[in-house]
């Protein structure tokens, strides 16, 4: 009788104790959804708040005017042509991604140097939700490259320790050219947007396999990092992305040629 | 007679056990799988493992995919366009279209004119080269640039990383000829010792091919003896191209043209 009472008891503070961590991690659930489904909404508000457009209504840009397709299509080209001039002045190479046409340029000092059909283009919502005006007036001007995460390094430079002497001399090895290598890479910009550029799979089972580990292992990064503003009690600031498929070449040749700290516009 | 009756109907012949023959045999098996301690003990275990693994998918779903797919979404900007079938506002924006048309024509002038009408374009990533006349590609093909080879003397003291510049170049010189004077880590590297300035050794005719045009900073577009390497980044910084497209660029490009490297 005094077992089964202990039992009972046991069973009944363990029973509670499931329920408080259920609870708690419920809560939790909620509260990381809450905080993520935030996170946009208040990026858009930012950009609009931001770029929007302020002047006097009688000056032409009215507001049926700003909510052209036809207007917001060429606003959009004169933006982009902005942001390349801009980047004209720079020294090293630029990138220029041009959805309309679907077309990747490296650019350098104005000069298209080289170009690449783009395969696939995914957008955050957020270039959906912001006034098109507020969003074109940002891109009008270059993405500045604050952080990258790739899947290869940006000089593949190796090692060598000269010989002592001519008996150690071996002469000069031609490199493996033939190795597989998977391509695929995200810039982060200052302003807090994102641009993934993700090698063509062709159905290829390794290349697949790569490309969903770095895209898991960027939305832990992402889990990680609202969970931590969460533990801070800040708000965690949403990225806006672009997503862009390329040929691999093409993804490695971009990533290889624009700089660490690089530029980049887009036309959407 | 049977038989022939049979014949008729295939299913009837295949069945063995009736209905209740059949729930019998089943709950036979499942008394002895219950009353069997270790079964019962791997079906929990097993039945543990799915429901932890169930769990552990579903809170990364939730985190990993879920959260992000609802962030994706919401109210979209709604454009009006001709489209739409109201045309009254088009004709009072005619004017401001027509100002912006005018300056994406300004814009897009001021941006071709940055192009010079000969220049070349080495990829250093596919190693390719492109030659450009008027504008418009005239030759293209395989060239080889920096090996990105860090090379560094036994001691540690000194050190080389063998990689091509990138970014916008002019030639600055152009060389019939040229001689090569083999700088310290070209003797370095064969683990020679390295000889004064002025010395004999360091002179080498005919390694750089028949022509050369610097970049600057001891730059150089050139020949080789070594064209079976062309298309691998084999060099010590300088771009190799084989002896027709070397002597097509030399004399395609003069004294001040641009060379986009990236």
């Amino acid at each position: 009788m005094d077992a089964d009472l202990k039992t009972g008891q046991r069973t009944d503070s363990f029973s509670r104790k499931r329920l408080i961590v259920a609870i708690f991690f419920s809560l939790f659930a909620a509260g990381y959804l809450i905080v993520s489904v935030l996170a946009p909404v208040s990026k858009t508000e930012s950009v609009n708040a931001e770029y929007m457009y302020k002047g006097p209504e009688k000056n032409g840009l009215n507001d049926t005017l700003l909510k052209d397709s036809s207007f917001i299509a060429l606003y959009r080209q004169k933006a982009f042509l902005q942001a390349r001039i801009t980047m004209a002045a720079t020294d090293s190479a630029v990138l220029s991604i041009d959805m309309t046409d679907s077309i990747a340029r490296i650019e350098i000092k104005g000069v298209t140097v080289h170009s690449s059909g783009i395969k696939n283009i995914r957008l955050s919502s957020v270039f959906t939700k912001c006034d098109p005006y507020a969003i074109t007036s940002l891109l009008s001007k270059p993405f500045v490259i604050s952080k990258s995460f790739a899947s290869i390094p940006k000089e593949p430079v190796v090692h060598k320790v000269a010989p002592r002497d001519t008996s150690e001399y071996k002469p000069y090895e031609i490199p493996d050219t033939s190795r597989k290598v998977y391509v695929n890479i995200i810039l982060e910009t200052e302003n807090g947007f994102r641009l993934y550029m993700y090698q063509e799979t062709n159905g290829s089972m390794p290349a697949r396999l790569h490309r969903f580990t770095f895209d898991l292992t960027d939305r832990l990064r992402n889990a990680a990092y609202i969970i931590k503003c969460m533990g801070t009690l800040s708000k965690p600031e949403y990225k806006p992305y672009i997503k862009v498929t390329l040929p691999a070449k093409e993804v490695m040749a971009i990533y290889r040629a624009i700089p660490a700290k690089g530029q980049f516009a887009v036309r959407i | 007679m049977n038989n022939d009756q049979n014949n008729g109907h295939p299913e009837s012949s295949g069945r063995s056990f009736s209905e209740s023959e059949l729930v019998q045999m089943l709950s036979g098996i499942f008394r002895s799988v219950t009353g069997n301690r270790i079964v019962r003990k791997t079906v929990a275990i097993t039945l543990r493992v799915l429901l932890i693994l169930f769990s552990f998918t579903a809170v990364t779903g939730f985190f990993l995919y879920l959260v992000p797919a609802i962030q994706d979404n919401g109210r979209k900007t709604t454009y009006v366009s001709p489209e739409t079938g109201n045309y009254s506002f088009i004709k009072d924006h005619k004017r401001e279209i027509a100002k912006l048309n005018a300056e994406i024509r300004n814009l897009s002038g001021k941006y071709q004119s940055y192009t010079p009408f000969s220049y070349l374009v080495i990829n250093t990533t596919e190693n390719k080269f492109r030659l450009y006349q008027n504008r418009k590609m005239v030759r293209e093909g395989y060239c080889s640039s920096g090996s990105y080879i860090r090379l560094v003397t036994p001691e540690g003291s000194r050190e080389w990383v063998f990689k091509t510049p990138k970014g916008r170049f002019t030639i600055q010189q152009k060389i019939v000829k040229p001689l090569w004077v083999k700088p310290d880590w070209a003797f370095i590297e064969e683990g020679l010792p390295v000889p004064p300035a002025d010395d004999e050794s360091r002179y080498e005719w005919g390694v750089l091919g028949d022509y050369a045009m610097s970049l600057g900073d001891g730059y150089l577009i050139h020949g080789t003896l070594y064209e079976r390497y062309m298309g691998m980044p084999v060099t010590h910084g300088c771009v190799r191209l084989n002896d027709e497209d070397l002597e097509a660029v030399f004399n395609s490009l003069t004294i001040g043209s641009r060379v986009y490297i990236f």
